[in-house]
């Protein structure tokens, strides 16, 4: 039975109505949430799910699911902001180190691998002991740490390009070296630069939140997933919906996230798996 | 019903697609041949011609996605299709055998090729490690490998193709099947490989009473080899017969199309003046490529052109024929400006190319020009072939209406009028050289550099672009480098040509003199093992 | 093959170092006096002086930079600014415990992701392969901390089979420290099996469109020798390397298993001693996490001629 097809639809399909369900969420946010995230109610701690409030409240009385909105729209915001630092840099970078090669790429790609020796967490980590915690320290610090693989692959792809035969014709035509790398490396490593964006976006979701959850991410009392995770680790016998809703958020995210990246990789690449 | 006399009977078989939605498409129709035991038979066609697909049917070895839709095939009276996997498995090998196109890619790069030469034994008979290793041996002698015991313990990539292709041939032939099926067996290797590797294949079969089944679109081969051929055409059988037969009296309008896109000796070649002006001079001409860096960080460089000498004329065709590696492409490359000289000139219209200032560079870029060789690569696939021919007028005076006419212009004349807003995707590759073709004659050059441009279309696409070629040379009559390994197109369209090998001019002058009375011994090797067609002038 | 192997020692020499200066100039990056930024914000006067004639301060930057290298390969790393515990020793015994847990789980997937892997590319478009990369999808997208929680509370709360908190020593009790050990090894196992499992998916069907597949089916080996003789080896090696880098990445991500288990590893001794503001503890931890990352590379690169010849290939 081939199923093939029928499951990469499927998946497709799953991945961006995910992807929609969290833009929409976020959207929502802007303009309305059940409560207000960060007003404590004391008389209203560690209330299960009812009809007051749909996911219940923490330790503060702070309603969950707006807790658990705001943190979508912080940590999309913040990913939103280091993706593109990330593969706004790391093209540049990619493109003139694979393309112009030489000992200027040489010397790029050793700083390069010595950087990637610190693997991305710990960078972030390192660079946040540093900077101090805060908004901008974390998206700094993610953009430095997945700064490195990014101009790997967007270097290994431009360098594939460059052995094709329509750029030496670009040379024989009588083009110079910046106009080729713009008309014509560039339109032919956007897939593999779009589908790293989304697999970038989902490392960054997942580090923030990683980061917050270890306490030196995005600093309370704004709700980001992986902190509401933290703080939810006391009272996981008398309140597990607090464990539940932001790991799950995370989940279904991430999971979208992947699913929008597998389509796209199989829409410009359909030969793949038929 | 099988024919008691044959060896192999495929009847009626048919190969369609199997797609998850929509309509299986007809891929092989109702194929009918036989092999008789010893028999060499060819089964001939193009890309699409379903060839290849019914050579992988005969034992289950179909890709996925395409699927054997009905028909029977039989091996000695027994019904193939009708065997359990595990019946068929010991068919596989032992009884038939099967020679693959792509020499780098038909051994396990990680296994040593003693070991895969023993698997088939393991498994087919029951022998002794000692019998196995001697074995192995002995048809690794047989197949001219020169050190039989150092090869058992290599891996593949320390081999050249045709050294590769040969270790293939022992590993099949040692399990002595009584059929041999070659797909493509020497299309990836160079002229002279080919033809050793293609000897071996007959000779071995021969002696051990192999039936032989050669897949190739390659109609010398079949004159020189085949005793019987199956023309294909589109996934069906439009002719059968006899070689002689169905080469010198073809029946088929196909077979003729096929038999006549063969390059042959042109008699009316028109002859440039004597005296036209010389526009490219080459003049003791070195390259050389930066070697691999050892340990210690140097590099030492490696000459790929040695000492070349080479004019054209104004209006002149000059061949530059060699095996892959000779320096041809190289060369090629150097004149166009995109590979540097070690040592040398080359000398455009007088001026040497190293000492151009940029305004000339630049109309040196409008003066010559080149086709390349991969229609698939030499095309953005993200720009219209309108942008794409136009390229070349960038940089030169004219409105933007006065390029559009004189792309559309060219377009025409190529044969692709009113192609301008197509995507290289949807063309073939025949089409796709036409469209090169027109961005490198766009800007009226005086000079067109052609590397291998035809060596990856289909036999009857060949012929027709290199007309177009020839008639556009003769219409705006600029000198042509023709750069290619096959010398049977040299003979067609050069009126002169220089023979290299290993970096170096070997032998050079005008195209008859080379080809009936050649000097060099490598020339002559050459000619011996370019296969012409039966009847042709020899 | 020899050449190879030199060649690759070599390699390593100067990422290693840039490695350093990376580190050595993060740390200068604190804001304010460096001495006191590694002696703690209690340092007496005594003690800082003290520290700015070690550390040469007044000395040109690559003067410092020399001298710090210096100690740093003896195996002088400071002491902690929290504990006044070497830092180097505090290393040393974390890192055994992230260690067992890292190469264990990573072990254990590869293993999974080889068969996993193998299996949905030889039966490709049929349920088998779906369930297979639903499964990989749908693990790959959930966070270690997340699923490590949840399987805490299941089987450490709900079932109360092994104990939520704490930590005990191989060397105290061979039992409990398996216990221990059980849902951090089996969280880390199961979200690394995810994008392994894909790789060799992946490289899986690369290789099984290759002709010499076809040649060993030709010559009428069986499914199982055809896999495991002929495609395994060669669509490994992609996934090796990316092994190697799942282990790298470990070096820092197994901070948040740490934390969910509480187990006193090399990644939570790092979050702790940022959180605490302990320097000389961060810049420890960088170094020998850069160091350990390049030597997992290394081994990688080392074994990948085992299963690709072709690299080790003087051409």
């Amino acid at each position: 039975m081939r199923v093939g097809r029928w499951h990469l639809r499927w998946s497709a399909l799953l991945g961006c109505v995910l992807v929609g369900l969290l833009l929409l969420t976020i959207v929502i946010g802007l303009f309305w949430m059940p409560f207000n995230p960060i007003a404590i109610d004391l008389d209203n701690t560690l209330a299960h799910p009812s009809a007051r409030h749909w996911l219940g409240s923490d330790e503060f009385g702070r309603d969950e699911l707006s807790r658990a909105m705001l943190g979508a729209r912080i940590s999309v915001f913040i990913a939103a902001e280091a993706t593109m630092f990330v593969i706004l840099m790391g093209t540049t970078v990619g493109v003139l180190t694979g393309f112009l090669r030489g000992w200027f790429d040489r010397i790029v790609m050793m700083v390069n691998d010595a950087l990637l020796a610190l693997p991305g967490i710990l960078m972030a980590l390192g660079l946040i002991a540093v900077l101090g915690p805060g908004r901008e320290s974390i998206i700094l610090a993610l953009t430095l740490a997945y700064l490195p693989p990014v101009v790997r692959v967007v270097r290994s792809a431009v360098m594939s390009v460059r052995e094709r035969e329509f750029i030496d014709a670009s040379t024989v035509a009588g083009d110079g070296a910046l106009y080729t790398m713009f008309r014509h490396v560039l339109p032919n490593i956007l897939p593999p630069i779009l589908i790293l964006g989304t697999s970038v976006f989902g490392w960054v979701v997942l580090s923030e939140s990683a980061l917050s959850f270890l306490g030196v991410g995005v600093p309370p009392p704004a709700p980001s997933w992986g902190n509401m995770l933290s703080s939810a680790r006391p009272y996981m016998e008398n309140a597990i919906y607090l464990s539940i809703v932001p790991g799950l958020c995370i989940a279904v995210t991430l999971l979208g996230v992947n699913l929008f990246g597998d389509a796209m990789r199989d829409w410009f690449d359909p030969r793949k798996d038929s | 019903m099988s024919d008691p006399t044959k060896l192999l009977t495929v009847n009626r078989l048919r190969i369609a697609t199997v797609p998850q939605h929509g309509v299986p498409r007809v891929l092989l129709e109702d194929l009918s041949f036989g092999v008789a035991p010893k028999e060499f038979l060819a089964i001939v066609g193009e890309s699409g011609s379903g060839k290849t697909l019914a050579s992988r049917a005969i034992m289950d070895l179909l890709p996925p996605g395409v699927a054997r839709v009905s028909g029977d095939i039989l091996l000695d009276g027994r019904e193939l299709t009708k065997l359990t996997p595990l019946e068929l498995r010991k068919v596989r090998g032992a009884q038939v055998g099967m020679v693959f196109q792509e020499p780098m890619a038909s051994l396990n790069p990680a296994m040593k090729v003693g070991r895969q030469l023993a698997e088939g034994l393991k498994l087919h008979r029951n022998l002794a490690p000692e019998e196995i290793r001697a074995l192995s041996l002995a048809m690794l002698k047989r197949v001219q490998i020169r050190d039989p015991e150092r090869c058992l313990k290599s891996y593949p990539h320390e081999f050249s193709g045709g050294m590769r292709q040969r270790i293939m041939l022992a590993s099949i032939l040692l399990l002595k099947p009584k059929l041999l099926i070659a797909d493509e067996p020497t299309t990836a290797l160079d002229t002279l490989n080919q033809r050793d590797v293609l000897e071996l294949m007959v000779e071995l079969a021969r002696d051990s009473g192999v039936a032989t089944l050669l897949i190739t679109h390659d109609l010398g081969l079949v004159s020189r080899y085949a005793e019987r051929v199956v023309v294909l055409e589109k996934g069906k059988l439009v002719e059968t017969g006899t070689t002689k037969q169905v080469l010198t009296q073809p029946a088929h309008s196909y077979t003729k199309r096929l038999i006549d896109s063969r390059p042959a000796r042109a008699l009316d070649k028109h002859q440039p003046a004597e005296d036209a002006p010389v526009i490219l001079e080459i003049e003791k001409a070195c390259i050389s490529y930066e070697g691999r860096a050892n340990w210690l960080g140097k590099a030492v460089p490696h000459k790929i052109v040695h000492d070349v000498d080479l004019t054209l004329r104004i209006g002149q065709i000059v061949a530059l024929v060699g095996a892959s590696g000779s320096g041809k492409t190289t060369l090629g490359r150097a004149v166009m400006g995109l590979k540097e000289l070690s040592s040398g000139a080359i000398r455009f219209d007088g001026k040497s190319l190293a000492s151009l200032t940029k305004q000339e560079s630049k109309r040196y870029r409008a003066e010559a020009q080149l086709i390349f060789q991969d229609p698939f690569s030499s095309l953005d696939p993200r720009m219209r072939v309108g942008d794409i021919v136009a390229a070349p007028l960038r940089r030169l005076p004219g409105s933007a209406a006065e390029h559009r006419q004189r792309t559309s212009e060219v377009l025409a004349e190529v044969g692709l009028p009113e192609y301008e807003m197509r995507y290289p995707h949807e063309m073939s590759g025949g089409q796709r050289q036409r469209v090169a073709i027109a961005r490198a004659i766009i800007s009226r050059p005086r000079l067109v550099v052609a590397d291998e441009p035809v060596s990856a279309l289909d036999m009857t696409i060949q012929a027709q672009v290199l007309k177009l070629l020839q008639k556009l040379q003769r219409e705006y009559g600029f000198a042509c480098l023709f750069i290619t390994h096959d010398l049977s197109v040299v003979e067609q369209i050069a009126d002169e040509v220089a023979v290299m090998s290993g970096g170096r001019i070997v032998e050079q002058g005008a195209t008859d003199e080379v080809l009936y009375r050649p000097q060099h011994e490598y020339t002559r090797a050459l000619l011996a093992a370019t296969p012409r067609l039966a009847g042709a002038a020899d | 093959m020899l050449q190879y192997i030199v060649k690759r020692l070599f390699l390593t020499l100067p990422t290693l170092l840039l490695v350093s200066v990376i580190v050595f100039s993060l740390i200068r990056l604190v804001p304010g006096d460096p001495a006191q930024v590694l002696l703690g914000e209690d340092a007496d006067k005594a003690s800082i002086a003290a520290m700015h004639e070690e550390l040469g301060l007044n000395r040109p930057l690559p003067v410092q930079y020399v001298h710090w290298l210096s100690q740093v390969m003896r195996g002088n790393l400071g002491n902690s600014i929290s504990t006044g515990e070497e830092v180097s020793q505090l290393i040393a015994t974390r890192f055994q415990v992230s260690a067992v847990v890292a190469l264990t789980a990573v072990s254990l997937a590869t293993l999974i992701a080889i068969c996993a892997g193998l299996v949905a590319a030889w039966r490709r478009n049929t349920p088998l392969d779906f369930a297979v990369v639903s499964a990989a999808s749908l693990v790959l997208s959930v966070p270690s901390f997340w699923l490590g929680l949840i399987l805490l509370l299941v089987f450490g709360l709900r079932f109360g089979w092994f104990p939520v908190v704490g930590y005990i020593p191989f060397s105290e009790s061979a039992e409990q420290w398996v216990l221990y050990l059980v849902l951090p090894i089996l969280t880390l196992t199961i979200v690394e099996s995810g994008v392994l499992t894909r790789m060799m998916r992946s490289s899986s069907l690369d290789v099984l469109k290759l002709e010499y597949v076809t040649h060993a089916r030709a010559k009428g080996l069986s499914e199982f020798s055809v896999l495991s003789r002929h495609v395994f080896p060669n669509a490994f090696a992609p996934t090796m390397t990316l092994v190697g880098l799942t282990l790298g990445q470990l070096l820092g991500g197994i901070a948040v298993i740490e934390t969910v288990f509480t187990l006193p590893g090399l990644g939570r001794l790092m979050v702790d001693g940022i959180l605490a503001r302990d320097y000389p503890v961060v810049q420890g931890c960088l170094l020998f996490t850069g160091l350990a990352y390049v030597v997992i590379n290394l081994a990688v690169d080392l074994c990948y001629p085992l299963f690709d010849p072709r690299v080790a290939a003087n051409r």
